[in-house]
């Protein structure tokens, strides 16, 4: 594997623990400069490089980072050579880190730079594949000096941090966006640059049924500037009631209506308009502009869910076991938080309704994870693989063709709520400690204070989806858990 | 070999009566994993099945999601809720 040139621009993802280890270990307090080395993947997208943070080692003071011969500190050649190796063996891209002083605005000294040119082309030589750089951070801004392999050097653009609160460093403060008027009011909620912040947002949304469709109707009228909705249905009669703007038009139904003859029926379900084309249909009418990728096809395929890899979030609002691995994978493994929502009305065999909620579980890189919750069962998975002749074979499963109830005032609820999560987090609006949890709403339940769980998902370090030695920031070092589309 | 009481009800596990989706269950504590909550409160009539999501009910009125395998101490203040874990979209 050859890094040879890169897509500008670069950024640094960096999930939640390793951040919160960072941060202590660079700002203790004590005012002095402190040193660390980060191995990240590289991931190229259309959209630029991502450097996902991997492993981080935090160079001991006095040990692994002591006073420098040029300038105030180094890390030691020892420390640098084994992490050089650590990087090698484990593939990642190398960064040497250091703190200054400061708060909003930060940049190398000249020391620095010098050290940079002194050191970095025989570090280049040892890894031999993956760039190397420097990255240095103030409290709230950092820069990064990359060096690649082809001789070329670029600056960071951003650096990531990932959790219920995302923050985005830079080397100084963007400047203040131009206002626009179409936002006036909700800018006055979250700002220019709130509202600039939502334009460069790229999002997906898996499924864009009942839930998936109010997502989009969502985000396209906050002003998110690009969408990549993933769908492989097509709108039927049944769906009108509660997939947003969908005609009954769309569903054909002179040709679907139970009186025609088999065939015809057959022929406009396969006319009727693709649920990815009803969900552009609504977000170009709120913005003209939007970028939107309408994919018609299923997120387990390989080349479907390559085009969410560069996503800033994705919604999962689709129901098989199978989309809820791929995603959950994505997030972990491409450090893209995502959130899954739904809604459920539980019938007993008798056909009363046992429970009825609402559901919104966000789903962050490193920290909560629908396989350690046992949320992706490896019997339901088996079971999708089997064809619908096999399936109902097995007769023993429940028979998966019955329509479920479905109720857009249900799908709302957690559409909404999801939307709000992402968007309070996305434009920086929440207070540093906030704490994340997945939440049900329950509006059968008798006492009011059951009526709304918070719920603390559980977390496994030894989990393999989103442990730090699974696919957490793994990238493309990974396969996603996808079926191939090659020679299909 | 002589042994006091307690620590052969310990040995044996006693019963404790929890709640389950507010009906009462009863299981043999103090230590019982997730999926042996789950198994008993099928066992005693409530209506979910094994693979239900399981949450403990904090004091902070928050809930716990609980793993088949987590081991949980139980008390006769312990109370559980086990939900369906798909949902239609
Ligand atoms: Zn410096
Ligand atoms: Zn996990």
């Amino acid at each position: 594997m050859v890094t040879q040139s890169m897509t500008l621009p670069a950024s640094l993802h960096v999930p939640p623990a390793l951040a919160e280890q960072l941060f202590s270990h660079l700002f203790p307090g004590d005012g002095d400069e402190h040193g660390a080395v980060i191995g990240a993947t590289v991931v190229e997208t259309q959209r630029g490089t991502r450097f996902l943070a991997r492993r981080l080692y935090l160079a001991k003071d006095g040990v692994d980072y002591v006073p420098g011969k040029r300038g105030y500190r180094m890390l030691t050649a020892a420390f640098i050579r084994d992490r050089i190796k650590d990087c090698e063996r484990e593939g990642l891209a190398y960064f040497a880190v250091h703190c200054h002083g400061g708060t909003d605005h930060v940049d190398f000294s000249r020391d620095d730079l010098a050290s940079h040119e002194r050191g970095y082309p025989a570090l280049l030589d040892n890894l031999e594949h993956h760039p190397v750089g420097g990255l240095v951070f103030a409290r709230n801004a950092a820069a990064g000096d990359i060096w690649l392999q082809d001789g070329s050097r670029v600056e960071l653009n951003a650096t990531v941090f990932h959790g219920a609160r995302r923050r985005v460093f830079q080397p100084a403060p963007a400047p203040k966006p131009a206002a626009d008027p179409t936002y006036d009011r909700q800018s006055r909620l979250f700002g220019d640059r709130g509202q600039a912040v939502l334009a460069s947002q790229k999002v997906g949304i898996v499924g864009v049924g009942g839930a998936g469709s109010l997502v989009n109707e969502y985000l396209a009228r906050l002003g998110v500037g690009h969408l990549v909705v993933v769908d492989p249905d097509r709108i039927e009669l049944s769906n009108v009631p509660r997939v947003a703007g969908s005609h009954r038009r769309d569903a054909l139904p002179w040709l679907t209506k139970p009186e025609r003859p088999q065939f015809l029926r057959a022929l406009g379900r396969w006319l009727a308009t693709p649920k990815v084309r009803v969900a552009q249909r609504v977000a170009r009418q709120a913005n003209p502009e939007i970028g939107f990728d309408a994919i018609r096809g299923d997120v387990t395929l390989d080349t479907v869910a390559a085009s969410l890899t560069d996503c800033d979030y994705v919604f999962l609002a689709a129901d098989s076991m199978q989309a809820r691995l791929v995603v959950n994978a994505l997030v972990h493994q491409y450090l893209i938080p995502a959130v899954q929502v739904g809604a459920k009305v539980q019938l007993d065999k008798a056909g009363t309704v046992t429970d009825v909620f609402s559901v919104v579980r966000p789903l962050t890189p490193g920290l909560s994870c629908l396989w350690c919750n046992e949320l992706i069962k490896p019997a339901k998975l088996q079971e999708e693989a089997l064809t619908p002749e096999q399936r109902r074979q097995q007769r023993y499963v429940d028979d998966v063709d019955v329509h479920a109830p479905s109720v857009i005032t249900l799908n709302a609820v957690a559409a909404a709520y999801a939307v709000d999560n992402y968007l309070m987090s996305t434009v920086g609006l929440r207070a540093t400690d906030y704490r994340e949890r997945w939440t049900r709403f329950h509006p059968l339940t008798s006492t009011a204070f059951d009526r709304v769980i918070h719920e603390i998902p559980r977390s496994d370090q030894s989990c393999p989806e989103c442990g730090s030695n699974g696919r957490l920031s793994a990238g493309g070092q990974r396969r996603l858990p996808v079926k191939s589309t090659a020679g299909v | 070999m002589s042994s006091t009481l307690e620590q052969q009800v310990e040995a044996h596990g006693r019963t404790v009566e929890i709640r389950v989706n507010k009906k009462p269950v009863e299981v043999k504590g103090p230590r019982v994993t997730g999926l042996e909550i789950k198994q008993a409160a099928i066992a005693q009539g409530v209506k979910i099945e094994v693979d239900f999501i399981l949450s403990e009910e904090l004091p902070s009125g928050e809930t716990k999601v609980i793993g088949n395998g987590d081991v949980v101490t139980v008390t006769k203040h312990s109370k559980f809720t086990a939900i369906a874990d798909d949902d239609n979209s």
